[in-house]
């Protein structure tokens, strides 16, 4: 058996698209539809505010309901990429457990950062999004969701549960609003530095799943 | 089986999963920064009893949103495992054994909340151990409540909505708490704002906090008195406890429903 060949077929792009298109369609809910529909319920509290509050006020109340959209694309992207069984019954067909979770992160990724540029879209043409400064304030949501989903892909890779990895999402949500985005007002400084950690932390978890057996060990505690 | 000796059980549990240890001191020192950040004298001989209040507050309701993200399967667990037959023979009620539960998840979990105050206390008086006996006091006034009454939120969304969405509803629910009873946004200058804190019945009635906490021009004499802080407790665990024996009770109805 020509191990390499394997690994190399799964870098296809016509067999990648397929994939994705296979967690899409089994997970679409989790994935896509949760992370969506709590942007535009998001954007709707900016509007009514916007209308009924005055944009001033509107503006202060956003500053902390728009948290809830980084703290839901992280719950999503814990359940969609720890707590599925079958993700994991892929380790023993061709595929590969690590071409699936990867497959699932992309597509997280996708629709973490389409809901993000809706929710700025929205609020920005209303005039409601918390310390605004022009379309370049949009990578402050886009990131947000970028870091929470890495996050959330090394969360599952090296925590002991999807219980685990979802307390480790959190408590990254919470450092990053109550401390960072308080402290870095510039949203290029606000986004750059987390995302690099954020990005070496998934290369890492990504290596570390090339060891699949101890992964799907530990993935594995669905229960817990 | 008593129900100490069940929670013993539950903590023994809890306690194999490791990463639960690391990501509890991971947010406890989140709370403490933040503490920090609002009080500097916290941990020093000039701080006083309204600091280990506040941080106190933090330790309440900062690591508690993690909680009520991460603890919707304690009732529906057994389910998902297919194991809620074995439980329904054996003689224990569903609710002693969610209280169980949720009582030795947090055994586990809530340590180094009690160090992190602990020490704050030592620190205020390296001498006295009258500041350590009040961050004891804070402790099972302020964090202790704060954390069951997340959790047991927790496992009661997650007994009645799917998994993915119970975590959102139940970290939504408990931020819309914590943002509507805790922050006030006060703008500062032209288009800059600050979050003013506002401390609860509970810290002011039994620790003479100051109403809003990091802003002198609010100060004054605290808006509740003792009674009303007794009060706000009491009616704090018993929802606690209500909250437990509903998400038993449904968990345990739903779990033999056909599906």
């Amino acid at each position: 058996m020509d191990i390499a060949r394997i690994g190399h077929s799964r870098l296809q792009p016509r067999r990648a698209r397929s994939l994705a298109a296979a967690q899409v369609h089994r997970s679409k809910a989790v994935m896509l539809a949760v992370p969506l529909g709590t942007s535009a319920l998001v954007s709707i509290a900016g509007v009514v505010l916007a209308h009924f509050a005055g944009r001033e006020a509107a503006s202060l109340a956003m500053m902390l309901i728009v948290q809830l959209y980084p703290i839901s694309v992280g719950a999503c992207a814990v359940v969609a990429l720890g707590d599925d069984p079958l993700a994991e019954l892929q380790e023993s067909t061709f595929v590969g457990f690590r071409a699936v979770q990867l497959a699932r992160l992309a597509v997280m990724l996708a629709g973490g950062v389409i809901g993000a540029c809706l929710l700025f879209a929205v609020l920005h043409a209303f005039g409601v999004f918390p310390n605004d400064i022009g379309w370049l304030s949009a990578l402050s949501p886009i990131g947000g969701a970028v870091i929470v989903v890495l996050v959330a892909y090394t969360a599952v890779s090296l925590a002991g549960s999807v219980r685990s990895a979802t307390m480790t999402v959190i408590a990254v949500m919470i450092f990053l609003t109550l401390f960072w985005d308080l402290q870095v007002p510039n949203p290029i400084d606000q986004r750059q530095g987390p995302l690099l950690v954020a990005c070496a932390a998934a290369a890492i978890a990504w290596f570390a799943s090339g060891r699949s057996e101890r992964l799907l060990e530990r993935a594995g505690g669905n229960a817990q | 089986m008593s129900f100490l000796r069940l929670a013993r059980v539950h903590t023994r549990m809890a306690r194999r999963q490791s990463a639960l240890w690391a990501v509890s001191i991971l947010l406890t020192l989140i709370a403490v920064g933040i503490a920090l950040i609002a009080m500097p004298d916290l941990a020093k001989p000039t701080g006083s009893q309204v600091d280990l209040a506040f941080l106190g507050q933090t330790l309440g309701l900062v690591p508690a949103i993690a909680y009520a993200a991460a603890f919707t399967d304690l009732a529906s667990a057994p389910a998902r495992l297919g194991i809620m037959e074995i439980e329904d023979s054996t003689p224990v009620s569903p609710v002693k054994l969610l209280a169980a539960r949720v009582t030795g998840m947090l055994w586990v979990m809530i340590w180094p909340s009690a160090v992190a105050l602990v020490v704050c206390g030592f620190m205020q008086s390296p001498n006295g151990f009258l500041s350590v006996l009040t961050a004891l006091a804070v402790f099972a006034a302020t964090v202790a409540p704060l954390a069951f009454l997340a959790a047991a939120l927790s496992a009661f969304i997650g007994s009645l909505l799917p998994q993915a969405l119970a975590r959102i509803t139940a970290a939504a629910a408990w931020c819309v708490v914590v943002c509507f009873t805790t922050f006030a946004p006060m703008p500062v200058g032209a288009s800059r704002s600050k979050m003013g804190v506002v401390t609860d019945a509970i810290c002011q009635g039994f620790f003479g906090c100051q109403p809003v906490i990091d802003l002198d021009a609010m100060g004054g004499s605290a808006a509740y008195t003792a009674f009303d802080a007794s009060l706000l407790l009491v009616l704090r665990i018993a929802l606690t406890l209500a909250l437990v024996a509903v998400a038993a009770l449904i968990s345990r109805k739903r779990n033999f429903q056909r599906k």
